[in-house]
């Protein structure tokens, strides 16, 4: 053994090594950037990424159209061609129908806020070991995306970019605990801070908290950004499921059921802009 | 015979590294569930491991090096993490055969445990606790140490099979 520590190859592997550990303190102070190995590398696996998702979700709606088929087809052989045919055409419409309801979604989120401009983007890949449900999207710093920004769907907050490469980004969700994000009750007004917690993320859950005692919110309020720098104002987070005392201080939080349900997400958009848009990171 | 070998590693290095992209896309494909509770099996570190029980130490850097970048590309604020980790558990992996241990299903077993456990004690460490998360310590009871024992089961049957078809391209070749 000692004489592969001598050998050119030991000297190459701890080389690489030292290379890769340099990447990780560099891309540790550039801050959320994707080291140029995995960019590299990203461009050439996303488009394969976004076909391998897509045929997961293409045989599991094939799969739905097969089984709803099979009692046809014993009954009869020409109306199951039949109905192939047919269900494929629907299958088809009912993508085009469900691709134009998002951007009609969108569309109103656009005409009540004139000054977003949004990149829509779809999943390629969900980290199935993340507990929090982080995902990376098919859209870069190539399109215009950017570390830091909101991702949002017609029904609200998704997460934020917490790490961009030229053709793909990472997603970090709402029920991460590295995310923090200024909220208020939409009815009382009474401000917090959205977070993520482990045992709340495992039931797709978050909280608002740092709520003071004398606090208004109940059961069933909506909760939305408050605005200022990172996220835009008004966009709705989730429902108070329920409201309990914090262990360590005075304080109370809320458990919020987020509007969007991150498990099923297919396709996003990005707020590449927003007036008020500031610099810093939501994790700071 | 040296020319019969060479062939025999080309045509192995091919076949591990298809088995090596396939399970990545399918350990990354939204969908994925070999899960059991919150234990998710990383398919990816006993392949490594397995794979440098088969071709030694500098092969298996190599497979590490490049299955770790593409870990690196889906998982969270992981810079080069999986990169670093798997490349040093490839060649460890290599040298301890090479070295120390006979290669066999037993020795096998015990680098596919001892690996196992040091990735995703290492990950909890450097990406969990170190970072100073929280729930540190609840990440490493709940999710890291059974995920662990799940991707070490799940690194029986690979093994087996790998090594199935390593016995087919050593008869073909």
């Amino acid at each position: 053994m000692r004489f592969f520590f001598r050998s050119r190859k030991f000297k190459i592997i701890a080389g690489i090594t030292g290379i890769l550990l340099v990447f990780v303190i560099v891309m540790q102070i550039l801050g959320s950037i994707a080291s140029p190995t995995t960019s590299i590398l990203g461009a050439v696996v996303s488009p394969i990424q976004k076909f391998s998702t897509w045929l997961t979700t293409s045989i599991s709606d094939f799969n739905t159209t097969i089984n709803d088929g099979q009692a046809l087809m014993q009954e009869n052989e020409e109306l199951r061609a039949e109905n192939e045919r047919l269900t494929n055409e629907v299958l088809d419409y009912q993508e085009i129908k469900e691709e134009n309801a998002f951007y009609e979604e969108f569309l109103e989120i656009k005409e009540q806020n004139s000054d977003f401009v949004m990149e829509p983007a779809t999943l390629i890949a969900m980290d199935s070991t993340d507990p929090y449900l982080g995902f990376t999207i098919d859209k870069g710093l190539l399109n215009g995306i950017a570390a830091g920004d909101p991702v949002i769907t017609s029904a609200g907050l998704v997460g934020y970019i917490s790490e961009t490469a030229p053709s793909y980004s990472k997603v970090t969700t709402i029920l991460s605990a590295d995310l923090n994000i200024g909220s208020v009750d939409k009815r009382t007004k009474d401000a917090g801070i959205v977070s993520g917690k482990l045992s709340l993320a495992e039931k797709g859950l978050c909280r608002l908290y740092n709520l003071p005692r004398t606090c208004s919110v109940a059961v069933g309020d909506y909760v939305v950004t408050s605005g200022g720098g990172v996220f835009p104002s008004g966009l709705l987070i989730g429902t108070v499921t329920d409201i309990k005392a914090e262990e360590i201080n005075t304080s109370v939080y809320a458990i919020l059921d987020p509007v969007v349900d991150i498990p099923e997400i297919r396709d996003v958009m990005v707020l590449t802009y927003f007036s008020g848009q500031g610099e810093t990171l939501p994790s700071e | 015979m040296v020319a019969r070998d060479k062939t025999k590693n080309q045509i192995g290095y091919a076949v591990f590294g298809l088995i090596c992209f396939v399970l990545y896309f399918i350990q990354y494909t939204k969908g994925y569930n070999l899960k059991i509770g919150n234990a998710t099996a990383v398919l990816l570190v006993p392949i490594i491991v397995i794979i440098a029980t088969f071709f030694r130490e500098w092969v298996g850097a190599l497979f590490g090096l490049v299955v770790g970048t593409l870990m690196d590309i889906t998982t969270s604020g992981s810079t080069c993490f999986n990169a670093i980790a798997l490349m040093l558990i490839g060649c460890a992996s290599g040298l301890l055969i090479t070295y120390l241990f006979n290669n066999n299903l037993l020795s096998a077993l015990f680098l596919d445990f001892m690996f196992v456990f040091i990735y995703f004690l290492s990950k909890w460490l450097f990406l969990q606790f170190f970072s100073g998360k929280s729930d540190a310590v609840q990440y490493l009871l709940e999710y890291s140490l059974p995920s662990a024992f799940l991707t070490f089961i799940v690194g029986i049957p690979i093994y087996i099979i790998m090594r199935y078809i390593m016995k087919i391209i050593n008869r073909f070749s």
